[in-house]
């Protein structure tokens, strides 16, 4: 059987992950896939791959959140 | 673990299971936001499947999946253990002009092309037939 570790995340400690890609870049996560564009062309760093998987698993868990509120 | 994303976990340790792949770290890592109870989603951060005894080539995988069991962002490297590119299937945002998901192959990894979503059913397929080719 493959072994899981299952570690538990709240939206505000991703949050606050988030704010420090925001201050290191000075670009709010809305805009910034922009840090990363040079002439217009996406470069995929690893800080690129790091940040975009992050904001996506926090648009995930505040999608979910909000929608069980309504 | 409740909730409809932990049900895809289950599957995604079944599939690991049976990938032919041997977790770098022995144990899969997997990161969960749960609201009441209830999971409502997931993070694979980044690891790795080695296929020591093989040829050595690896994948490494990580993946974000929402409560419709949705794969929202994933990126799936395939390689040779020298680190030569085979392909990668990625989904993220930043490529307006080709859509979220695409794919990085040899020789023009800087420019990816469009390609359909794919999930680790279809990734850990082409892995066995390349492995079997080889």
């Amino acid at each position: 059987m493959t072994k899981v570790d299952v570690q538990t995340r709240t939206p505000d400690d991703l949050l606050a992950e988030l704010g420090r890609f925001e201050i290191r870049f000075g670009v709010p996560s809305d805009r910034l896939a922009d840090a990363f564009r040079v002439a217009g062309k996406l470069i995929e760093t690893e800080d690129f791959h790091r940040w975009s998987s992050l904001y996506a698993f926090w648009r995930a868990a505040t999608k979910s959140a909000k929608r069980g509120r309504r | 673990m409740g909730g409809q994303p932990g049900g895809l976990l289950a599957l995604a340790e079944q599939l690991i299971e049976g990938s032919g792949g041997h977790l770098e770290q022995d144990v899969l890592t997997v990161e969960a936001v749960e609201d009441e109870g209830t999971v409502v989603a997931l993070q694979v951060p980044r690891q790795r499947l080695d296929y020591y005894g093989r040829d050595g080539s690896y994948l490494s995988f990580g993946m974000v999946v929402d409560a419709d069991l949705e794969l929202v962002s994933y990126r799936f490297h395939y390689a040779r253990s020298s680190g030569e590119l085979v392909w990668r299937e990625d989904k993220h945002q930043g490529h307006e002009e080709l859509g979220p998901a695409h794919v990085h192959l040899p020789g023009a990894e800087d420019q990816p092309c469009p390609t359909a979503e794919v999930d680790l059913e279809v990734v850990f397929d082409r892995i066995r037939d390349d492995q079997a080719a080889r």
